[in-house]
């Protein structure tokens, strides 16, 4: 790109899974089945698992997360899994989202009808 | 019980992921099946296939770090591979329609190959079920040069197992039948008597005790019986306590000593047990007059070929010849076991699979046609994808790559149709027809239609991937839809060949169905109606010596006085398919003496008083067997019109005295009647000189019996119980009318002609399908054209009249090189033909005629559309 942002926007599944990790990674248990379900089970998007690696992969090469491979489980037939966590940008970059997203609703609860 | 993933899923997935991503991914499904699972198994599955999917069509990323370039090349390979899939997924997706057509076409094709492969691969390929079952081959006696598959005397047997280099050994054996009592109601089995060769010559060992030995096959040696695998499960419900128990044969004690595996059978499937033959080896066999009833299997030496046995079994014979009387003018027939087994079906079977090799050929030929159309639709969009950067063999691959999926497609369906008509076949083919009890799709037949599915698919393919290839692109993107140049050459090639090869299957259909017709028609001698057959065995323990006679005589008076009943006679078998021994020599009266092994030869029948009368055939002159003939002496024989005509012609039959080589004792009897003819074996082959033997003078334990009344069927329980009240011991077999047996005995001709049938139909279909798709898309392709015709003022008919008279040019060129075909490929049905020759002049005619019409049809309905479009629209149809 020519130009560069201060902080790149996050798009609505970005901004999803990087809440995912957040509740989860303060058990420690921020992995892509983790987040995959605690999404479906708040959101209830059903997504795929080839989608929510792609979303932290990408996530993680904007600098926004981190990762580490945890030891094999034999419950997962000896595999390994990938833990995320988040870095301070990626707090910043939600928190910037979160922000615009409560500014430009605010006043708007009756007619989106959310009481 | 844990429920796992499914494997293939797996395997896909470790495929088509990077090592990157693997274990993550997989291990985060696996986990996640796992807790699913625990509710419904089946949705867990569901759930990860379709996530697998998704995986397969988008996987997470490779990350190119420069340190991190684990990216090998197979996985670009599969990359590639799936993104020429999805594009293929997502071209049929869009024309269901058509790719529906194109998998139903190959189902057709793959499935009907597949079923006919899993019998030609029984049949035909398969090693027969012995150890080197190659070395296995049929020895027999060929006498005279009449009859080549004569059975052995056991004097050359025991000659040939002397002097034999390039034979191992020779087992004797014979069939027989005994009424099995003491286990149940009482019940005829099927036997192979057997010398102790025999089981050590097949190399098969019993699943429980031992097979014959040499002590148990010695005259008056001890009564055993060795059981096949179903008699042990029907009789002893596979008790392993069986062996040592004694089952009554005949009312004579068999001690059982073994079991033979499930699947071990030799010749017949039918057969039941083994016993010993305990054939006195010292006797002087030539001297006799039991003649030949053996019949002899050989094991080849290690390294010897069939054609090195034949040639040393020949020489024997010709010493043998020349030494003893017996063997004057008989040769040997040595047959690989194989082609004694099959020799029947064999040319029926080979046929078939031809038929279904060219109705493949066909659904190719019909859905390359059908690519073809769709690549000059898809032209512009390919055009577009060769201008982005899409090169040639790019493009190509995946139309080749669409048509295998298409091929693939329609081999499953193809499998599942294959395996439809496996039952259908075995359903209506009667038991030992195809010489095989069931058939099955295994993982040969698998390979083989997979295989042919991609072959199919490749073939179908070929045409229009070459075009594709050869095309320059800056052409195809000038090209709009109406003006695709290259194809019409090549399509109208295709359905000339299509319609070529439809010529020959349906002519081959067309006189197969004529050999049916004609067989139907053919008087057989006899009035089949309203006729009630049965084998009844009488033990010959409890009646000895004339006894039969007596019983017989009894039995038929009881059932002649049956209500519904209008006559009744005994036989020793069935008219025309209950197949007698022929060649049994016979002396006229008055002719000089001559040696046995000149004498004129015929068939003998012995039948009981009634005869005749109950079957309905005529009485040329004299008069048939009465009640008073039916006794020792006899008084006389009936001979029927052929034997009249070969040997006695110009004299008078009824002034004419014969005597038949049956006994030890021949004395000359007079003619006292002349019958109408019967024929022998099959209404196909010629009536047999055939003298009838009154059953008074020989009275075998064994007859068939007939009935007349109307509905026979109703007449079965009066009957068996008229016959048990008389004997309660009797065994009542083969309970059917004439016509059912008759109709059994035609039942191969009859699937052999549906079959083909049902290819020559099929056939027509693709072909017709073919033809329209091609005449409607060359109509369209000259919509324009056409509309700019009407514009300046052409007629209705003459449009259509030259549309049609194209398809009707296509139709013809077709025609006439199936025809030639057929004049050249036809000629191995001939043996299969009856009353009509493979170059059947009516048939070709009619399937021209048929073909003919069809490509109006096909040609006129697209030519009516197409003339019937407003001008203007024409004009501006693209």
């Amino acid at each position: 790109m020519w130009f560069k942002r201060k902080t790149p926007v996050l798009g609505d599944f970005e901004q999803l899974v990087l809440l995912g990790v957040l509740r989860l990674e303060t058990e420690d248990s921020a992995y892509g089945a983790a987040i995959r379900q605690e999404i479906h089970a708040r959101s209830g998007r059903d997504v795929s698992i080839n989608a929510v690696y792609t979303t932290l992969d990408r996530l993680e090469s904007k600098g926004f997360l981190k990762s580490h491979v945890g030891d094999p489980t034999p419950q997962r037939g000896g595999r390994r899994r990938k833990f995320y966590a988040l870095r301070p940008e990626g707090i910043a970059a939600l928190r910037q989202a979160y922000r615009a997203f409560t500014a430009m609703a605010d006043g708007l609860q009756d007619r989106l009808e959310l009481k | 019980m844990t429920v796992h993933p499914s494997r293939l899923a797996i395997w896909l997935l470790t495929r088509r992921l990077s090592t990157e991503w693997r274990d993550f991914v997989v291990g985060d499904l696996e986990e996640e099946f796992a807790t699913r699972s625990v509710d419904s198994p089946l949705a867990a599955h569901a759930w990860f296939w379709w996530q697998t999917l998704r995986c397969l069509a988008a996987p997470p990323p490779v990350r190119t770090h420069p340190l991190l370039n684990e990216k090998s090349q197979g996985d670009s390979m599969m990359r590639t591979l799936f993104a020429d899939l999805r594009y293929a997924f997502r071209a049929m997706s869009r024309a269901p329609s058509f790719a529906a057509a194109v998998v139903s076409v190959l189902a057709l094709g793959i499935g009907g190959n597949t079923a006919v492969f899993s019998v030609v691969d029984q049949l035909l390929l398969r090693p027969l079920p012995y150890p080197n079952g190659d070395q296995l081959v049929m020895v027999e006696e060929s006498v005279g040069g009449r009859n080549p598959h004569a059975d052995v005397s056991p004097a050359n047997w025991l000659d040939w197992q002397r002097e034999s280099r390039t034979f191992q050994e020779f087992a004797a054996w014979g069939l027989a039948q005994f009424t099995l009592t003491g286990a149940g109601e009482p019940r005829r089995v099927n036997a192979q008597l057997v010398s102790s060769e025999f089981f050590p010559l097949l190399g098969v060992a019993p699943l429980l005790g031992r097979t014959i030995s040499d002590e148990d096959d010695r005259p008056n040696g001890p009564r055993v019986a060795v059981l096949s695998y179903r008699a042990w499960q029907d009789q002893m419900g596979g008790d392993r306590r069986a062996l040592g128990r004694t089952i009554q044969l005949d009312e004579r004690p068999y001690e059982i000593v073994g079991v033979m595996p499930a699947g071990f059978r030799f010749v017949r499937e039918d057969v039941d047990l083994w016993t010993a033959s305990q054939l006195d080896r010292s006797r002087p066999w030539r001297e006799t007059s039991a003649g030949r009833f053996l019949r002899v299997v050989g094991r080849l030496a290690d390294g010897a070929t069939i054609g090195a046995a034949r040639l040393e079994m020949e020489g024997i014979a010709r010493r043998l010849a020349a030494t003893y009387a017996f063997n004057k003018n008989t040769s040997v027939t040595v047959t690989p076991l194989r082609e004694a087994l099959t020799g029947q079906v064999r040319t029926s079977v080979l046929v078939l699979f031809a038929g279904v090799g060219v109705l493949l050929a066909i659904a190719c030929f019909n859905v390359a046609n059908m690519l073809l159309a769709r690549s000059a639709s898809r032209q512009r969009e390919i055009a577009i994808r060769a201008s982005l950067g899409a090169g040639r063999w790019a493009i190509a691959r995946s139309v080749l790559l669409e048509s295998l999926l298409l091929a693939g497609a329609g081999g499953a369906l193809g499998l599942a149709f294959a395996r439809w008509s496996l039952d259908a076949l075995l359903a209506v083919a009667p038991t030992n027809l195809l010489g095989v009890s069931e058939l099955f799709i295994d993982r040969r037949v698998l390979t083989y239609a997979f295989g042919l599915s991609l072959a199919t698919g490749a073939i179908a393919g070929l045409a229009p991937t070459i075009l594709f290839v050869r095309r320059s692109m800056s052409d195809a993107l000038r090209t709009r839809g109406a003006q695709a140049g290259h194809a019409p050459r090549v399509r109208q090639a295709l359905v000339v060949v299509q319609v070529a090869m439809t010529v020959v299957l349906l002519c081959g259909a067309g006189v197969l169905v004529r050999t049916l017709i004609a067989l139907d028609r053919t008087p057989l001698g006899f009035d089949a109606h309203d006729v009630l057959t049965m084998r009844v065995a009488i033990s010959p323990a409890r009646y000895p010596d004339e006894r039969p006679r007596d019983f017989y005589r009894e039995a038929v008076t009881r059932l002649r006085a049956l209500p519904g009943v209008e006559s009744a006679a005994a036989a020793a078998s069935l008219p025309m398919i209950g197949i007698p021994r022929g060649g049994t020599r016979f002396r006229q009266l008055g002719e000089p003496e001559r040696p046995v092994a000149e004498l004129p030869s015929t068939v003998v029948r012995m039948v009981a008083p009634g005869y005749f009368r109950t079957l309905r055939i005529p009485i040329v002159r004299g008069r048939e067997f009465t009640e008073a003939d039916n006794a020792n002496p006899m008084a006389g024989f009936v001979v029927n019109e052929t034997f009249a005509r070969s040997y006695l012609s110009g004299r008078d039959p009824l002034a004419t005295s014969i005597s038949v080589r049956m006994q030890e004792e021949n004395p000359y009897l007079p003619i006292i009647g002349v019958v109408g003819d019967v024929s022998e074996g099959s209404v196909r082959v010629a009536p047999q000189p055939t003298v009838f033997y009154s059953h008074g003078r020989m009275p075998w334990a064994t007859m068939t019996f007939f009935v007349r009344g109307r509905q026979p069927e109703s007449l079965v329980k009066p009957v068996t119980a008229a016959l048990h009240e008389l004997d309660p011991t009797l065994a009542v077999s083969s309970v059917r009318t004439m016509e059912t047996a008759l109709a059994e005995s035609l039942a191969r001709e009859r699937i052999s002609a549906l079959i083909s049938t049902s290819f020559g139909v099929g056939g027509l279909l693709l072909a017709a399908l073919g033809l329209y798709g091609l005449l409607a898309y060359l109509v369209a392709e000259r919509t324009k054209d056409i509309g700019i015709r009407i514009a300046l003022g052409a007629r209705l008919a003459r449009i259509t009249g030259s549309v049609v008279a194209g398809g009707l040019v296509l139709v013809a060129v077709g025609a006439a090189i199936g025809i030639a075909g057929s004049l050249l490929l036809l000629r191995p049905l001939d043996a299969l033909l009856f009353g009509v020759t493979p170059y059947d002049l009516p048939t070709y005619a009619t399937v021209v005629l048929l073909l003919g019409a069809i490509a109006v049809l096909a040609s006129y309905l697209p030519a009516r559309r197409a003339a019937r479009i407003d001008p203007l629209t024409a004009l501006r149809h693209e």
